[in-house]
């Protein structure tokens, strides 16, 4: 597994999905979280917060390997939502984010599969 | 937008390595089989909708979420503490 970097400039060269203008990107460790927090250099009212996919569900990143949908050392993201009422926090398999940190490139999936959910819960306000 | 008519066990090259085939006719339901490299992500137009869509729901509820996952939210008040009666 790619270890997990504190701040870096990552570059989605086909933006996000149905965002394709998003390219440009900034990650960032959440101090005392296993959370990450990537901002739009080129929208700055998006942003999100992200968990490793792996965290959310183990065993994600050798699963998407195993059908080819990311190679060695790419590193997998699930972003992180708020919805329903009480306010639960759901991560989104469906759509994971793939970073290749070596190249400092992005690329966000879309898999069809209901092994990948679009929202996983994850947690949920008591 | 291209449009061909197609009948049942007819299929549609696109490219070199895609082929797009329509397996059968079920009332208003086409279904239809698709051979792809495995790099070559297939899916449903709407999921791709619902994966935009989740991305916007992401952004939009960031400072929620950073709120319901702050450290002080999870913490018992001490009773030492001075703002606790």
């Amino acid at each position: 597994m790619t270890s997990a970097p504190v701040s870096a400039e990552i570059v989605f060269p086909d933006g996000l999905v149905g965002l394709p203008n998003l390219t440009r990107h900034r990650l960032s460790a959440v101090p005392d979280t296993e959370l990450y927090e990537i901002l739009s250099d080129d929208d700055p009212a998006m942003g999100f917060i992200a968990a490793s996919a792996d965290t959310v569900k183990p065993g994600t990143t050798d699963r998407l390997r195993e059908r080819g949908l990311i190679g060695e050392g790419e590193w997998v993201l699930a972003i992180l939502a708020v919805h329903g009422e009480p306010p639960g926090i759901t991560a989104n398999l469906a759509g994971p984010l793939v970073i290749d940190m070596a190249k400092a490139t992005a690329r966000q999936l879309v898999i069809e599969d209901p092994e990948f959910p679009l929202q996983v819960p994850v947690a949920e306000e008591g | 937008m291209l449009v061909l008519t197609r009948r049942p066990g007819q299929s549609i090259r696109i490219g070199q390595n895609v082929e797009v085939r329509v397996v059968r006719i079920e009332g208003d339901r086409v279904v239809i089989g698709i051979a792809a490299p495995r790099h070559v992500a297939v899916v449903r137009a709407e999921l791709v909708e619902q994966v935009s869509g989740e991305v916007r729901d992401a952004s939009e509820t960031r400072a929620k979420l950073r709120v319901m996952l702050s450290p002080a939210r999870n913490t018992e008040p001490s009773p030492e503490d001075p703002g606790v009666a």
